[in-house]
């Protein structure tokens, strides 16, 4: 009997490509996955598209379009595991900033004839819309972690993905605080770790592009960096950013609404 | 008289989704129909209001194959703005 090859398949939905080029990026390791897996479905890297059901589908982008709202229900479909990659996959991304405005009024403003344009009210996780197996966060996503989760997946184990805070990464990296000893406003207590922390490896507070870790508590973060002088509405546009719909971001932006 | 079309239903390699359609006649090329799917964002409309300072960090995320394209377009205007 032939051996199975897994097939896998990347969708993408409103996004800017950058998460499924991560997947291009893994120069070394891209030999080794094109002979792991059947790439079977990736319109970025090729335009040869072989049928499903695929074995493991990576989706990219939130769903924005009353088309995609049907179109991600076939793709589960044929999927045997969904897993979703990045912030606009698994929080809405910049785009879900349309989710605390009016949307006729965005597409009035930015299109010249806005009767062309098809558009959902809100920007929406692909998790609100199908089951997910795995949901793979970052802006973009750290090609690591991709590879650690496809290898989970193929090999039918949990992925090894630590969900603590960008915090932790500064002390592995021996990163002195930036905002205990410079005063330096930082999303990293409450930001999912996974970008390596490089921000404040450079002076810079992290601006939370991994979204909120788990169990964040950005009331307590939002009290420190009153203190250090940061005003309401700095604070509603740092929690509004690329994860600004992930519930505990956007919960925290509203208490500084007025 | 020879024609032909040629078809792309989904351009790939390329961030943005988008179909083309090329129609040649006699060794000319007598009409081009692009169609954008891509799913409008509206960066326009959500970095009202941002500082400036956020802008370069948010236009990037409009293409994640070429963001430097829009970072410096950004810092740019942001320039001429000043």
């Amino acid at each position: 009997m032939p051996v199975h090859t897994p097939k896998l398949a990347v969708w993408k939905f409103s996004s800017c490509d950058g998460c499924q080029l991560s997947l291009l990026d893994c120069e070394d390791e891209l030999l080794a996955i094109s002979g792991a897996v059947e790439i079977a479905n990736f319109p970025e890297a090729s335009r040869a598209i072989a049928k499903g059901p695929y074995d493991l589908s990576l989706v990219e982008g939130s769903i924005t379009t009353p088309h995609d709202a049907e179109r991600i229900h076939g793709i589960r479909r044929a999927s045997r595991s969904l897993v979703t990659i990045g912030a606009c996959a698994t929080a809405g991304g910049i785009q879900a900033l349309r989710n605390f405005k009016d949307v006729k009024e965005f597409t009035s403003i930015v299109y010249a004839r806005p009767d062309y344009i098809e558009t959902l009210k809100k920007s929406t996780p692909i998790t609100d819309h199908v089951f997910v197996d795995f949901e793979l966060r970052g802006c973009p996503i750290n090609r690591h972690q991709l590879l650690e989760v496809i290898s989970a997946f193929l090999n039918h184990r949990k992925p090894n993905i630590p969900a603590h805070s960008v915090c932790v990464q500064c002390k592995q990296h021996g990163t002195v605080c930036i905002m205990v000893a410079q005063g330096v406003p930082c999303l990293g207590p409450v930001t999912q770790a996974g970008c390596e922390a490089i921000c404040p490896a450079y002076g810079r507070g992290c601006y939370g592009c991994f979204g909120p870790k788990e169990t964040p508590n950005t009331s307590s973060l939002s009290h420190e960096w009153s203190h250090l002088g940061v005003s309401e509405p700095d604070m509603l546009r740092a929690f509004r950013s690329f994860n600004a719909y992930a519930e505990p971001f956007r919960r925290e932006s509203e208490a500084h609404e007025k | 008289m020879k024609s032909k079309t040629i078809k792309v239903d989904y351009l790939a390699r390329v961030e943005g989704e988008g179909a083309v359609s090329v129609k040649i006649r006699d060794h000319h090329v007598s009409g081009v129909q692009v169609k954008i799917f891509e799913p409008p964002r509206f960066f326009e409309a959500f970095l009202r209001g941002r500082k400036f300072g956020e802008v370069p960090d948010i236009t990037a995320r409009i293409c994640g194959i070429c963001p430097v394209a829009y970072q410096m377009s950004a810092c740019q205007a942001i320039e001429d703005a000043f």
